[in-house]
């Protein structure tokens, strides 16, 4: 034993170091990152199942969305086509009543109109009248005393018929 | 011949000749458990661990034999 | 055949190398120590080279061992200390051993892996450690001069030695004549102490384990008196094997071990040049493959252990869950 080179205090002295290199590693190196890695293991396939369950709750989320914007769409196609409608209904009124204003107004002007000329008509009549009066006295004198009541209106009416 | 000279021839003897059946039975060891490998792959966990086993059992008549070459040649026994 | 050209181009340049530089530089002498040797002795003389008349030995496997230990300590400050949940740098690499061993070791034996699994990789860290502090340049060329003469004074035979050509001319950094260099550095698997250590500790582990599992059961495979006398002798000789697995397990480690240095001196003796590097390589390959046979084979037998006489089961189940 001695010429192998056994020797019992060194013998003991690396059963000792193994049985603290047992206890110091398997304390410090294997079990921090024995349960490290299958921590890891079981976090990387919580992630994973976290990411298949935000998949599927993205894909209903756009499931959901696409019915939502269609619904969207066709509310604001009616709303829409209900003030299209509104609109049109809207301007044709608006036009019809531009057009009744229209009218009115062309009938205002058209009496007024009517009623100046009438009103000039009189009161040309009047001039005319005293101007005839005073331009035949002038012209008559006194001649035409008797019967110019009679003559006044002849000329008149024959006035008014050229008229 | 010396009896010192003589241990010598004795222990490169034990040694030697202890070393021609452990070198054969694990070359056939690992042969056989290559060829079972390659026939069978997914089998190869099992495989590998007790080709390992027939590996020591098969290695221990030499570990014998140098351990006695080397008590022989200390002049031990 | 450009194979072949390289090959003898370079078979030419070491032989070229090991002629010429052979002459301006001849080699030192040969010195194998079996044993470690004692650098310092603790309350004690030294007496031959590399021994410890009395007191309790340094040796130069003491003195690797405790620099594997350092290791390993830098091992965990720097690769488990404040581990993250994302890894990064050395915490890589530490994950990426442990986590291997572990996947293997769950593959031999699922059910136990948390006992096995500690001793196994601290053998496993340990013994690849301490035979690739063996192989490093360095270790088993640097050391302190210690004199023969003691021994011859003691009144012993005299010794002699080859005289040492470096010494005799007085280089620089040899060790004088009737010196002999004893390195600083030795793996620690290739001194029996540890590796004894390792198969004693082995193996009493996997009757603990053994016991434990089964009870007194467990007993029952060494002492066999129930199924008649033929399952009595393969119990007496499961007995025997128990003791001569401490043995194997020491002495393949430690064999493996230091073969692989004895070859490493040997041609570097008789080759300087060249020729030892694919042999280096070689014992790169020898030193994990040892580890891992060592611990692989620790797994199996303590899994083997705690399996109830016969029964062949569990492993399977596990090994193919691998």
């Amino acid at each position: 034993m001695e010429k192998l080179g056994i020797n019992w205090g060194l013998l003991i002295a690396q059963m000792f170091n193994v049985i603290f290199l047992v206890w110091m590693l398997s304390r410090f190196l294997f079990n921090p990152l024995i349960n490290l890695l299958s921590e890891r293991t079981k976090r990387v396939e919580e992630s994973l199942q976290e990411a298949d369950k935000v998949r599927e709750q993205m894909a209903a989320q756009r499931k959901e969305n696409d019915v939502e914007l269609a619904k969207a769409r066709q509310e604001a196609a009616s709303v829409m086509a209900q003030a299209q409608e509104r609109a049109r209904v809207q301007e044709q009124e608006i036009i019809n009543q531009a057009r009744a204003e229209a009218e009115r107004i062309k009938a205002d002007a058209r009496a007024n109109a009517e009623q100046e000329l009438d009103r000039l008509a009189a009161e040309f009549k009047n001039q005319a009248a005293s101007l005839v009066t005073e331009t035949a006295a002038k012209v008559l004198g006194a001649e035409l005393k008797g019967n110019h009541k009679q003559l006044i209106d002849e000329s008149l009416s024959r006035l008014g018929r050229n008229n | 011949m010396t009896d010192e000279g003589l241990r010598f021839v004795a222990m490169a003897l034990a040694i030697g000749l202890g070393a021609i059946g452990p070198g054969a039975g694990i070359g056939v060891v690992f042969s056989g458990a290559l060829q079972a490998m390659g026939r069978n792959p997914e089998a190869e966990g099992m495989l590998r661990t007790y080709m390992f086993l027939g590996f020591a059992l098969a290695e221990v008549p030499f570990i014998l034999s140098l351990v006695f070459g080397l008590l022989i040649g200390f002049s031990i026994i | 055949m450009r194979i072949r050209n390289a090959v003898l181009v370079a078979l030419a340049i070491g032989a070229v190398m090991y002629f010429g530089l052979g002459l301006v530089f001849p080699r030192e002498d040969l010195h194998i120590s079996v044993k470690a040797e004692a650098l310092v002795c603790i309350g004690g003389e030294m007496g031959y080279p590399g021994e410890c008349k009395s007191g309790f030995p340094i040796t130069n496997s003491l003195v690797t061992t405790v620099i594997v230990d350092l290791l390993l300590i830098l091992m965990i400050v720097f690769g488990a200390r404040n581990a993250q949940m994302v890894p990064r740098g050395f915490q890589n690499f530490v994950e990426l051993v442990v986590g291997t061993f572990y996947d293997f070791a769950v593959g031999v034996d699922k059910k136990n892996v948390a006992k096995f699994f500690p001793f196994a990789a601290t053998a496993f860290l340990l013994i690849i450690l301490s035979n690739f502090i063996g192989l490093m340049p360095g270790a088993g060329s640097i050391g302190m001069c210690q004199p023969y003469a003691k021994a011859a004074a003691e009144g012993g035979e005299a010794e002699h030695h080859a005289a040492n050509y470096y010494a005799e001319r007085g280089w620089p950094l040899t060790c004088e004549p009737g010196e002999l260099l004893v390195p600083f550095l030795r793996a620690p698997s290739a001194d029996l102490n540890m590796t004894l250590a390792l198969g004693l500790i082995s193996v009493v582990l996997i009757q603990y384990f053994g016991l434990k599992a089964l009870g007194w059961e467990y007993l029952v495979r060494f002492f066999n008196f129930r199924e008649g006398p033929m399952f009595t002798v393969i119990g007496f000789i499961e007995l025997i094997s128990e003791v001569i697995r401490i043995v194997s397990f020491a002495f393949r480690l430690f064999g493996n071990i230091f073969a692989g240095e004895v070859v490493l001196v040997v041609l570097a003796h008789l080759f300087p040049y060249m020729l030892p590097l694919p042999f280096y390589a070689f014992e790169v390959f020898v030193a994990a493959m040892q580890a891992v046979i060592f611990s692989v084979l620790t797994l199996v037998f303590m899994s083997m252990a705690t399996q109830a006489h016969g029964g062949h089961d569990d492993a399977e189940h596990g090994a193919a869950a691998h």
